[in-house]
């Protein structure tokens, strides 16, 4: 016979009466176990669909053009990966989608990794059902070409179906989710559906052959493996030597200005001199009646400004019967953003003609631009731009075949950019003064790989950050439910204790026996811990069933991806052992609190006799106050449940975000492209560019769109339930800002968008927007503040909040202006996001000539007033949570207040019934035994709407009074029926047998 | 080995209850005390279990003076010395008959005398009784566990507050010769508290309490 034994005797003998303390208890514990367990289901999805799918990867190696696949090392996956968009032979429209060009080695890092053909692909769960595919079905994809012109230079080719390639492909299998098919470099939920197809045959096709641009690794520090073997070919640099020089060029096209700078400095280490220049394409170059065209213009740096003094070499000169002054006319190409082009002619004189060797006979001055300078003839050109090819003579080809496209004409890099837009670009370097080798060597040394747009991603460390979970779930349910989960506690104590109370006489005689003090307190708090447990233990499923409601509803009001809904419930052993703790010692808290009374320091405490109560014929309300100055703590904590219960419900009715359209700016339409789009379709011009079905022009009238780059990336919203590590940035134009579509102000009050448009210094912070929630909750930052990340690219970057906006439909997305985003995106140049305006009435027509005309970019098209929902619902949907928790509160705070109504009729059931006996009349009697307790309520209610008052008044939300008042009222009721009806109860049994007993 | 009393006084407020009593009990000596309602009889039996102080005198146990222990030793004492029986007879319903003789125990599991225990439901005519519970028990067979609870201690004296008020007759006439065999065989004191002057009359001495004093009856 030990303490323990009669304790569990003592338990099982009176369980029934501890049956409500135990619900209690098994409340408290489903509610923290099940906001554990909510935390910790989403987290367990998350990480099946962010980090499991990265198999063995760790980081990715990334270039914004190719380097060569043997770069990568017996363990490495060389990779092409491309933004494309796809289509079935039997659907119309086509889909967005990533293409992974991987090898037979990455069996390495993916155990379940199938090796396929070329023309084989694997392909997506989602993509399978969007464009209904089966095993053996051909799809088309439209992928875009790496190491292209710039889409905004006149080489660039704008148009989706001369910058991408049309490949097709067998489907051989479909790719599980949370499985390879989700994988992606930068963590991301429902992204592009990807495709799987063999990289060497991708890179033939995109005649790229022996090229990559991903290497993936197992490897944590690849950085430093990668950097040692790197060859300039990685950088994307090309040497080429001629007899007395030799020329950089990039196989991009233009130089990056770091590369330019590396290249002077190797230069200069060699004691080497280095001369820059900026290609373009001359229509036609003119002097007086003889005129050459298609020339090469080589655009060379001086620094007078306005400087029109033009060179030709011999063989132009020759043509064009020129000597040293003559008036030149020089007319350029230039693109527009409608996709048409401007012929400007600059008026110059001929300052000086150059021998046929060294420059003046230098192919090498010339990027390699694909279907022309890789053309045999001139003829032969196949160019983005418009051109008239019966205007090439003889003499034109026979230059072409001696000197291919080496410039004809030199003019200031001024006029040549031109042709490339804003900007100082370089198309070649050209180096004099030391050997090739020795400057191979230096500018390698110089050359840092960001220099060439190569960075690493570390994959896997920002998957795991990102399964942590954008918004802590758990903290969120957890404080939302902190004075339930402590009320119900306290109740559960307080009826523990009630019990041990009515057991008085068992306590008298055990310290009869002789049992210590601390033996009978030990028996009890055996006793609460053995009742306290029990209640847990069942609560614990009960946990794991709350889980599931709320990730249920919580999907079904749309704050969370549907997907989510299904989640399996997780119940850890660390969740269940919190939850268990959590409840077990709050509840043996309470007891002890509440069984103070029960134990004097000398021991046992007999029950104290009734005190003297006054005069029954004195006032009513005297005998109240007498009664709740002998126990102030009782009132209050009714009062303070339904204070606490009532503030929750009236702050939580009053935010409730309605159906509220300021956060649209007017905009109605939100259309994303896969690919960029360069060519403006919001011009009859454009459109006309683009080949849009002239039955659809009506419904572009009277639209305006703002255009805007857009980063991939992660969307910051919280409708994106994982931590963002690289955040989505967009681009605004002047157009946006001056348009003041949403409020943004500082911390000063002024309107933020203006702070934006200044030209940022390179290194230093990047001003951005971003919405108020989004910051404060999402990325912890806020206005002022600055941002250290890193971006989709693998670069890092500081952005720096001049404001903030607040419901807008663009919470997904960090705003920036379109230089800074320039800075930090060099290879985004065209835009991808457009918000469109648009008579109500044409909204419908316009979506659908959108899809149709863009299907080649991989369109997306929303309503804003969709997004804003959807946003809202997400805040809805935590309000309801707030509302269900608040409502349960109330509940227990009735509980609470007809509990204490019983305690307080038990406890001096002497005096009712004593006060019936002389004839008090029953109402008297009952009102005496509930208006403790009613007092309570009362003064609990009133501060409970004093609070949410104050706090919607402070916080500038609507209040709805009505609602607080039908509250309140509806509080206030419930508590007196419950009250009296308990009363009743004593009134009936407990008073008239105590009479007896008496 | 005897008690003493001497001096024993009590008053609740400005009420006298005890009032310079005084008492000798020999060992083996079983006394009852009878009195009119509210004299004192269980002011008198709380002060000798050490459950009351009193206001001033002396209650001395062989050699120990109860009234000046220690908190410590005053429940050393009060276990180890003393054997209350009730008027009600008080037994936890969760426990069987053996588990309540044993509650005194409780909080010292590596002496529990478990034997004894069934020796002493032996005693008091329980043995097939010890694993029934309370409510399976009559009013009578309750009481006798409750003296065998008063007595697993092997206490030097038995105190006992109305232990037949809820009995028959013929049961209360059972306990009071149980309790008198208890000071007989056991060499025990027993003082019982009555208001049966006939079940008095079985014991070796009936006391009067009136006006806080004690005075053998007819003396
Ligand atoms: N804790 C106390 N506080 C105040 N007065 C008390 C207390 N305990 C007893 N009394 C008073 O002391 C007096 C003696 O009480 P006690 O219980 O000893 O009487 P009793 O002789 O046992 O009576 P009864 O035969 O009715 O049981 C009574 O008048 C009682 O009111
Ligand atoms: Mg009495």
């Amino acid at each position: 016979m030990t303490v323990f034994g009669v304790a569990l005797k003592a338990t099982r003998y009176h369980w029934r009466t501890h049956l409500p303390a135990m619900a209690f208890v098994a409340l408290a514990t489903a509610i923290v176990t099940g906001a554990l367990a909510v935390q910790t289901s989403i987290r367990s999805d998350l990480y099946a669909s962010l980090v499991t799918p990265l198999g063995r990867v760790n980081q990715a190696f990334v270039s914004n053009g190719t380097f060569r696949a043997e770069l990568a090392g017996s363990k490495e996956v060389a990779a092409l990966s491309l933004n494309a968009t796809a289509s079935s032979s039997d659907s119309r429209t086509s889909f967005p989608a990533t293409i992974w060009g991987l090898g037979p080695e990455s069996a390495n890092l993916w155990s379940d990794y199938q090796p396929l053909f070329g023309g084989q692909a694997r392909v997506a769960e989602s993509l399978r059902k969007q464009l209904n595919l089966t095993v053996g079905s051909r799809l088309f994809l439209r992928v875009p070409v790496p190491n292209a012109a710039p889409l905004t230079s006149v080489f660039g080719r704008r148009m989706a179906s001369e910058s991408t390639v049309e490949v097709s492909v067998d489907v051989a299998s479909f790719l599980p989710s949370q499985g390879m098919g989700d994988f992606s470099l930068t963590p991301k939920l429902g992204g592009r559906p990807l495709v799987i197809i063999d990289r060497e045959w991708l890179s033939q096709q995109l005649k790229i052959g022996g090229q990559a641009n991903v290497i993936l690794s197992e490897s944590t520090d690849l950085a430093k493996t990668l950097s040692a073997k790197l060859n300039l070919a990685d950088h994307g640099i090309r040497l080429s030597s001629r007899p007395g020089e030799m020329t950089v060029r990039s196989n991009h096209v233009l130089l990056t200005p770091k590369q330019v700078t590396a290249c002077e400095v190797a230069a200069q280490k060699r004691g080497a001199k280095t001369q820059n220049t900026l290609v373009a394409l001359a229509e036609e170059v003119r002097i007086g009646g003889r005129h050459i065209s298609y020339a090469m213009v080589a655009g060379r740096p001086s620094k007078e400004p306005g400087n029109r003094r033009i060179s030709l070499n011999e063989w132009a000169a020759l043509q064009l019967g020129a000597s040293v002054g003559d008036k030149v006319d020089v007319t350029l190409l230039v693109p527009k953003s409608d996709g048409t082009y401007r012929h400007p002619t600059i008026h110059g004189s001929l300052a000086g003609i150059v021998a046929m060797k060294g420059d003046g006979a230098n192919p090498n001055l010339v990027p390699t631009l694909s279907g022309m300078t890789d053309s045999q003839h001139m003829s032969g050109w196949s160019t983005p731009f418009p051109i008239d090819l019966t205007r090439i003579t003889p003499s034109d080809e026979d230059y072409w075949k001696r000197y291919q496209a080496a410039p004809k004409v030199f003019v200031d890099s001024e006029i040549t950019q031109l042709a490339w837009g804003a900007g100082d670009s370089v198309s070649s370097v050209s180096v004099t003064g030391c050997t090739e080798t020795e400057f191979a060597e230096a500018l390698l040394q110089v050359l840092k790989p960001e220099d060439s747009g190569l960075s690493v991603i570390r994959a896997r460390d920002n998957a795991l950050l990102a399964a942590m979970g954008s918004s802590d779930l758990a903290g969120l349910i957890l404080g939302l439910s902190s004075f339930l989960i402590l009320s119900a506690l306290a109740i559960a104590g307080s009826l523990l204790v009630l019990n041990f109370q009515s057991r008085a006489r068992d306590l008298k005689l055990m310290s009869y026996v002789g049992l210590s003090p601390k033996t009978i307190f030990g028996l009890l708090a055996y006793e609460a811990l053995f009742a306290a447990m029990t209640g847990a233990i069942v609560g614990t499923p009960g946990g794991a069933l709350l889980a599931k409601a709320c990730l249920v509803l919580l999907a079904r009001w749309q704050a969370i991806p549907s997907t989510l809904g299904n989640v399996a419930i997780l119940l850890t052993v660390k969740d269940v052992v919190i939850g268990l703790t959590t409840s077990v010692v709050c509840a043996l808290g309470a007891v002890l609190i509440y069984a103070r009374p029960l134990f004097s320091r000398r021991g046992i405490r007999r029950p104290r006799p009734p005190k003297p109560f006054g005069s029954p014929l004195g006032t009513v309300s005297g005998l109240l106050i007498k009664s709740i100055r002998q126990r102030p703590l009782r009132m209050l904590s009714v009062a303070m449940i339904v204070a606490t219960s009532t503030a929750v419900l009236g702050i939580a009715a009053g935010s409730y975000s309605n159906a509220d359209t300021s956060g649209t700016g007017g905009i109605r339409l939100q259309v994303e492209t896969t690919l960029p789009v360069a060519i403006d379709w919001t011009t009859v011009q454009g459109r006309k560019q683009l080949h849009f079905d002239l039955a659809d022009e009506g419904a572009f009238e009277g639209i305006v769109v703002y255009s805007l780059l857009r980063s991939p990336g992660t969307d910051v919203s919280c409708l994106n339930p994982a931590k963002p590590t690289a955040p989505r940035i967009s681009a605004i134009g002047a157009d946006f800002i001056h348009a003041s579509l949403f409020a943004s102000t500082d911390n000063q009050g002024k309107s933020a968008w203006p702070q934006l448009l200044g030209t940022p210094t390179p290194g230093s912070a990047i001003s951005a927007i971003g919405d108020g929630d989004t910051l404060e909750w999402i990325l912890g930052t806020g206005v002022g503040q600055t941002l250290d990340t890193q971006l989709s690219n693998g670069t890092n970057a500081k952005l720096s909040f001049a404001g903030a906006t607040h419901g807008s439909f663009l919470a997904g997305d960090l705003l920036v202006s379109k230089g800074s985003f320039h800075q930090l995106f060099p290879d985004i140049e065209a835009p991808s996001l457009f918000l469109v305006k648009t008579p109500e009435s044409k909204q419908q027509a316009l979506s659908l000539a959108l899809a149709r005309n863009l299907s080649d970019y991989g369109v997306t098209i929303r309503s804003t007033t969709d997004i804003l929902s959807s946003l809202r619902g997400v805040f809805n949907a935590y309000i309801s949570i707030f509302i269900v928790f608040g409502v349960m509160g109330l509940i227990l705070g009735v509980c609470g207040a007809s509990l204490s109504a019983a305690r307080n009729a038990l406890e001096r059931q002497a005096e009712f019934a004593l006060m019936l006996a002389v004839g008090l009349p029953r109402s008297r009697v009952r009102y005496l035994m509930i208006a403790e307790t009613q007092l309570g309520v009362l003064l609990g209610t009133s501060v409970g709407l004093i609070l949410s008052v104050f706090v919607a008044l402070a916080e500038r939300a609507s209040i709805s009074w009505l609602g607080l008042l039908v509250a309140a009222v509806a509080i206030v009721l419930t508590s007196t029926i419950s009250c009296i009806a308990v009363s009743a109860l004593i009134l009936r049994r407990g008073i008239l047998g105590a009479l007896r007993s008496e | 080995m005897n008690l003493r009393i001497e001096q024993l006084s009590k008053s609740f407020g400005n009420r006298v209850v005890l009032d310079g009593l005084n008492l000798t009990v020999e060992r083996g000596e079983a006394i009852a005390i009878v009195g009119p309602s509210g004299s004192g009889k269980s002011t008198l039996l709380n002060i000798l279990g050490s459950l009351e102080k009193p206001d001033s005198g002396k209650v001395v146990l062989g050699e120990v003076v109860v009234n000046e222990l220690t908190k410590h030793l005053l429940e050393a004492f009060r276990s180890r010395s003393v054997g209350f029986v009730f008027q009600e007879h008080l037994l936890l319903p969760y426990l069987s008959a053996l588990d309540n003789v044993l509650l005194p125990c409780l909080g010292h599991p590596e002496t529990t005398p478990i034997e004894s225990a069934r020796s002493l439901l032996d005693r008091v005519g329980l043995t097939e009784r010890a694993n029934d519970f309370p409510s399976t028990l009559s009013g009578g067979e309750r009481q006798r566990v409750a003296l065998a609870r008063a007595l697993i201690h092997e206490p030097l004296m038995i105190l006992a507050d109305e232990p037949t008020g809820s009995l028959d007759h013929e049961r209360a006439v059972e306990l009071v010769d149980l309790l008198l065999s208890e000071a007989k065989m056991q060499n025990r004191i027993v003082i019982m508290v009555t208001h049966n002057l006939d079940l008095a009359h079985r014991l070796d001495r009936t006391l009067i309490l009136t006006n806080g004093q004690l005075t053998l009856e007819g003396g």
